[in-house]
């Protein structure tokens, strides 16, 4: 039962990243992807590209595997590179989710997080990345909002669940 | 009685709203205090546009939904506007959840809350009024930092949740 709600959060994190690359990131000029805009990661170039090799290792985490390469590997890439990318790595996380229970949910393994090792619940490697795509999707509204560019606000996880009880 | 009705079940929730907690009021040492009155209050054009109305929305959605999740009738949400009664009153509702999250059961962790939103009844499971409180505050607490830079410097710490699970790295 457990396992359903965090599926649940799971999808509208889908839908929110997917929103704002569809309606935001790939509006904007070419050019503007990667302009610095002097906060967090600074281009949304780099910014994305952080966000999905953190998804990449964190699921390589829970595999049990110390992530020994990234998501993206171009120097420049494009934002369709990066994009293809993202899409690879959900696809990963959408399969793992799908076979997630409660039992797995709870279960201790082994990481090693900013070099330190610790043995930790699987939940706390998934709500990792959920809050770190959510925190991301923030501030790439704010460089998109700085870029001249249109990014509505986050929709609520509660009008998410709302809209999909109707 | 749910087969999952054990405290230990519930454990990774509890974490998660402690988390949340512990990050406003990080913000606010780190990030709000240092900021004069006027840059407190200072338009900029993203966001909710000021710091001091990303707080208050933050404060609104953990005061309303805890109000839900209790079966409290719906009251009229009043915004404090100066600094101390604010961070007065945030620490009050971290308080009252707090002590929620420490009677929650699996029982009540699946329930629904009904609830009448802008004049519509509507319902949603505890559980998904406690995440909406997660993630609205992770948004939210990122447009503090943002605005931050903006109109004072740049804070010197990132908001992670693995920094406060890890608890090796906790400021």
């Amino acid at each position: 039962m457990i396992a359903d709600a965090i599926r649940s959060l799971f999808e509208y994190q889908i839908q929110e990243d997917r929103r704002l690359w569809d309606e935001a990131i790939m509006a904007l000029p070419e050019p503007a992807f990667k302009i610095d805009t002097g906060y967090s990661w600074g281009s949304l170039q780099r910014e994305c590209a952080h966000v999905v090799d953190v998804m990449h290792a964190s699921l390589e985490r829970l595999h049990g595997i110390k992530a020994a390469t990234v998501a993206v590997t171009m120097d420049d890439p494009t934002r369709e590179q990066i994009r293809a990318a993202w899409d690879r790595v959900e696809a990963s996380w959408t399969r793992y989710m799908a076979a997630l229970d409660d039992r797995q949910f709870s279960r201790e393994i082994e990481i090693v997080y900013r070099d330190t090792a610790m043995k930790t619940p699987v939940w706390q490697t998934i709500f990792h990345f959920l809050n770190h795509n959510t925190l991301h999707r923030a501030e790439m509204r704010q460089m998109i909002a700085a870029l001249g560019g249109s990014a509505g606000p986050d929709r609520s996880f509660s009008a998410h669940c709302l809209e999909h009880s109707e | 009685m749910n087969p999952l009705n054990r405290a230990a079940d519930l454990d990774f929730a509890r974490k998660l709203i402690e988390h949340c907690c512990w990050e406003d009021e990080r913000v606010w040492r780190l990030a709000i205090a240092p900021l004069t009155d006027e840059q407190f209050a200072r338009a900029v054009q993203f966001g909710l546009g000021t710091i001091q109305r990303e707080c208050a929305h933050i404060m609104e959605t953990e005061w309303t939904n805890l109000r839900r999740l209790r079966g409290e009738t719906s009251a009229i949400w009043e915004l404090p506007l100066e600094r101390t009664v604010m961070q007065a009153g945030w620490r009050a509702i971290h308080a009252d959840w707090a002590a929620y999250m420490g009677e929650l059961d699996a029982d009540r962790f699946f329930a629904d809350c009904a609830f009448t939103d802008g004049g519509r009844a509507v319902k949603l499971k505890a559980w998904q009024l406690i995440f909406d409180v997660i993630y609205q505050g992770t948004t939210h607490r990122s447009g503090i930092m943002r605005i931050a830079a903006e109109v004072h410097e740049a804070p010197q710490f990132d908001l992670s949740l693995m920094q406060f699970l890890s608890g090796v790295f906790r400021q």
